[in-house]
């Protein structure tokens, strides 16, 4: 096992007199596997404000999904193991809280939403019950004043007929529904913060339109803080107020939405961006790719975890890890070259 | 028609719904309802659509792998519903299909060697003593080196693994290449490496593509023509370009909406047609237009009549349209659409 590489902890400066909601500090997260240990998160900062919504963008493997279950500590003890850092959500300091606490901060101020409903949501109880168990417990309702809300929450996710609907079972549901009950599910007990791991990869652009517009109109009637965790750079150009873009474990760029996409500096997120096909214009050339794939993080390279695939590479990246650095105004990004290489089409 | 290289005509799909203990079949899912298509030689057509509308069914009526209710299915001319033994096999080795998830369709006890070589040995392609030959070729055209013969599937990437499929399915040297959701599981840099090769090999071999989708950015990059089909059944086909830039089904403008673009100011901006509810169950679908129960612009008459078939004209061969309020493009205006503003926080 090599020990973890120095961490960058730059952060872009906080309006004065803001407090973040939730405060991620050089978060380190391990996995062990049959092959060794993976180093799937290696030192992640970033904070959340009120209202604000982050969308962390980055391929399979990136770590972006284990940074978004390590925050509420959802990730099995069995396999993963938080090696470092701190995560502070309103004050609370989550990684060394109780389980008492974990508990009441879980399904109560933090929603989390997966990509598989069915992971959440229990099969042999029917949906009214898994409904109101949130707010009985965490908002304390009563069992008809949570049912009541159970309904207004079926109806606000778009699910018809909810009277019926209530009655029934899981499986009764189709895969659509079963999502929107699971984010129905998250919002029931009020949370400030809704952690969503890839909630709509496995659905349709139909119904995955549907969720995000909900999403979009929770955040401007709630003020709720949102944490979107992506490979789709689409949706997050649509929702994020700011954008985390991952590779191989580290931040390697964090910027504000528009700048990501008009101004991005570090050369991955230049790649990526450049390497979509967009439904909106037809490129008449090849798409640019990516030459070869992310590096493995049971030994991750000493340099630059992009140097092996970069256009810009120097020497240096093949030795020295580059610290996140100021780019510009809330603007970082974890790459040695000076100027922004040129603007992304 | 001599350059049409594959040809769907009417093709209906239908399996049998089975309740109780005798499993008696108490109905039937029309999975594809009347699926006209054609794929000319070294053209790609792309079968769009969400989930359970009839794509990938389509796609294994036309290998043979399901056989069809009714319909036919033409390659080159030749109608490989009624064809037997070596006619049959013959007319199946011209068309090679790529799946999804190359995990899974790779035999994970075979080599790489082992798993390219089979359709070369399965319709005696090439001399024994020129197999590994062979075999090396095809991996350098997909991209990969010698090295991958005596490796196994695991050892290689999700991108490398469907680079392995491709070569598997070119040494059988197929005129056309059905492609079922071929870059669905792969990583966005992979995923464009892949379109790349898919391209490089369309222009160097002369392949058509059946290219069956549900990603309509990466459509529009590869396709020369589209079809949308909804429940089992054709809503909409023409070229890309007209496609994309003047849709005329309420159904291709709702999806094309709900793709979303990676440019935050174009995504502010946008008008979206946001449809309500699910894809109604395709046990029973809704009478007349199988869209209306989602439609904006459903009217009485949508109930009451399935929509024709039909040519609004425009595009480069025709613009084929299953709505009764299709109107030639340029007049058609939504109504019921939703316009979203975002408003930002903090």
């Amino acid at each position: 096992m090599t020990a973890p590489a120095p961490t960058p902890a730059i952060d872009p400066p906080l309006p004065a007199g803001r407090r973040p909601l939730l405060e991620v500090v050089d978060l380190h997260v391990r996995f062990d596997t049959a092959a060794g240990s993976a180093q799937a998160v290696r030192g992640v900062s970033f904070t959340v404000d009120e209202g604000e919504t982050i969308g962390i963008v980055g391929e399979s493997g990136c770590g972006k999904s284990a940074t978004i279950l390590s925050l509420p500590r959802l990730l099995p003890p069995s396999i993963a193991t938080i090696s470092g850092g701190s995560v502070r959500f309103d004050g609370t300091d989550l990684l060394h809280a109780n389980e008492r606490t974990l508990h009441s901060v879980r399904g109560g101020e933090i929603g989390v939403i997966f990509q598989d409903p069915l992971s959440s949501l229990n099969p042999v109880l029917r949906m009214r019950r898994q409904l109101t168990e949130g707010p009985r417990q965490h908002l304390g309702l009563t069992k008809s004043k949570a049912a009541e809300r159970a309904l207004e929450l079926l109806t606000a996710v778009g699910i018809p007929d909810p009277q019926r609907r209530l009655r029934q079972y899981p499986s009764e549901y189709s895969g659509g529904m079963r999502q929107r009950a699971m984010i129905a599910m998250a919002l029931a007990s009020e949370p400030r913060l809704l952690l969503a791991d890839e909630p709509t990869t496995a659905l349709d652009v139909t119904v995955q339109a549907q969720i995000l517009a909900l999403v979009r109109r929770l955040r401007v009637e709630r003020g709720l803080s949102v944490v979107w965790v992506t490979h789709d750079l689409g949706i997050i150009a649509g929702l994020a107020d700011r954008v985390l873009v991952m590779y191989a474990g580290t931040i390697v760029e964090q910027a504000d939405v528009r700048t990501i996409y008009h101004q991005p500096h570090h050369p991955y997120t230049q790649a990526l961006l450049d390497s979509i096909p967009r439904v909106d214009v037809r490129r008449r050339s090849a798409l640019p790719s990516i030459p070869g794939a992310p590096p493995s993080l049971i030994d991750p390279p000493l340099g630059c975890p992009f140097t092996a695939r970069c256009a810009h590479r120097m020497e240096r990246c093949d030795h020295e890890r580059p610290a996140l650095r100021v780019i510009g105004e809330g603007h970082t990004s974890a790459c040695f070259l000076d100027i922004t290489p040129k603007k992304s089409s | 028609m001599t350059d049409e290289l594959l040809q769907l005509e009417k093709l209906c799909v239908r399996f049998p719904v089975r309740r109780g203990v005798l499993q008696r079949t108490v109905g039937w899912v029309h999975a594809v309802d009347g699926l006209d298509l054609s794929i000319a030689a070294g053209e790609t057509v792309a079968l769009v659509g969400e989930s359970g509308c009839g794509k990938s069914t389509t796609a294994l009526a036309a290998m043979g792998i399901v056989p069809a209710a009714s319909g036919r299915v033409l390659v080159n001319g030749k109608d490989l519903t009624s064809s037997r033994g070596d006619e049959l096999r013959t007319a199946r080795r011209r068309m090679q299909m790529v799946f999804q998830d190359p995990t899974s369709s790779l035999n994970s006890r075979m080599t790489v060697g082992q798993i390219v070589v089979e359709p070369l040995i399965v319709h005696e392609l090439v001399e024994r003593d020129r197999q590994r030959e062979r075999v090396g070729e095809l991996l350098s055209t997909v991209g990969l080196g010698d090295d991958a013969i005596e490796r196994f599937p695991h050892e290689f990437s999700g991108g490398q693994r469907q680079r392995i499929a491709i070569a598997r399915a070119l040494a059988a040297e197929p005129d056309v290449l059905i492609c079922d959701e071929a870059i669905a599981s792969l990583d966005v840099s992979v995923r464009a490496q892949v379109i790349n090769l898919l391209t490089r090999l369309q222009s160097e071999l002369g392949l058509s593509y059946l290219f069956i989708s549900h990603d309509l950015a990466a459509v529009r990059h590869l396709a020369h023509r589209v079809m949308v089909m909804y429940l089992g059944k054709m809503m909409e086909l023409t070229d890309n370009e007209t496609l994309y830039s003047s849709p005329a089904h309420p159904y291709t403008k709702a999806l094309l909406s709900a793709v979303p673009i990676p440019d935050p100011d174009l995504e502010l901006a946008r008008e979206r047609v946001i449809l309500a509810g699910d894809v109604p169950s395709p046990v029973s679908p809704p009478s007349g237009c199988v869209f209306r129960t989602r439609c904006p612009i459903a009217q009485d008459v949508c109930a009451e009549a399935v929509p024709e078939w039909r040519n609004v004209g425009g595009g480069s061969a025709g613009h084929w349209v299953a709505c009764h309020f299709a109107e030639p493009p340029s007049s058609v205006t939504l109504r019921g659409t939703s316009i979203e503003s975002r408003q930002r926080l903090g």
